[in-house]
């Protein structure tokens, strides 16, 4: 019942790879990280949730908060997520309109470098 | 259909850390009832939001420390009936100031999606009750 985060970058664009479960305990991890990319200038950033066993509304009001502030400086968050436990709640939330989901790491960094 | 006679019942002091054993615990529960994996990770969504419900609210009062979020699940009838209790003396109620109404919002809309039924009761000893019901699967 923990979370790992893992962060890279890939030209220029932030990357964010989770393992585990996001609830009340581990979101605050999430967000702190979130908030030292942002700090470090990223401003368009990838969240691969393809590990994320288990995600609550906590790790979604920290996506929110974190794309608020992504787009404060016109960056962008974009998640990677094929499993349909964890998309059923962006689905459920509306949250789908929100993030664009990707099913791979390579579509999200391409999408953002077309765009 | 399943059934389990007596109800599961545990207590997890309110903080963050504890809320993950909570909905395992349910799950478990749930799984022995026949509920299938889909909806089994569904109710384990449906306790961690009434949970940390629960933990956030006392936590805001400065209670959380020496405060516990008691667990309840059984069955009734067909149905699967987890309570989510916590103390509330003072606290008028679940409803969360104007400020965090989009959370609340988030968190309604995601219970209301996945269970049957969501209640809030006032407790016999004035604590509040988040109840959450999910109609057992007939096989």
């Amino acid at each position: 019942m923990d979370l790992k985060i893992e962060s890279k970058e890939v030209d220029g664009i932030g990357i964010i790879i989770l393992e585990g479960e996001v609830d009340v305990y581990t979101a605050p991890k999430l967000k702190s990280r979130l908030i030292d990319l942002v700090d470090e200038g990223k401003y368009n950033i990838i969240i691969d949730l393809q590990k994320v066993e288990f995600m609550d509304s906590s790790g979604l009001g920290v996506l929110v908060g974190g794309l608020k502030r992504v787009k404060s400086h016109q960056g962008s968050i974009s998640l990677v997520c094929t499993q349909e436990n964890i998309l059923k709640i962006f689905r459920i939330t509306g949250l789908v309109k929100v993030f664009p989901i990707f099913s791979s790491e390579d579509e999200a960094i391409n999408s953002l470098k077309g765009s | 259909m399943n059934t389990l006679s007596q109800p599961v019942s545990i207590e997890i002091p309110a903080k963050p850390e504890y809320a993950g054993i909570a909905r395992l615990i349910v799950a478990g529960f749930a799984g022995l009832l026949g509920f299938d994996s889909e909806t089994t990770e569904d109710i384990k969504i449906a306790v961690s939001e009434a949970c940390t419900n629960a933990i956030m609210q006392l936590h805001k009062q400065s209670r959380s420390e020496d405060m516990v979020v008691g667990i309840s699940a059984y069955t009734n009838d067909d149905n699967l009936v987890i309570d989510v209790e916590y103390p509330a003396k003072g606290i008028p109620h679940v409803e969360k100031p104007d400020s965090e109404s989009q959370e609340k919002d988030l968190v309604m809309s995601i219970l209301t999606s996945i269970m049957d039924e969501v209640d809030t009761i006032t407790a016999q000893n004035q604590g509040v009750i988040l109840r959450l019901v999910k109609k057992i699967p007939k096989h």
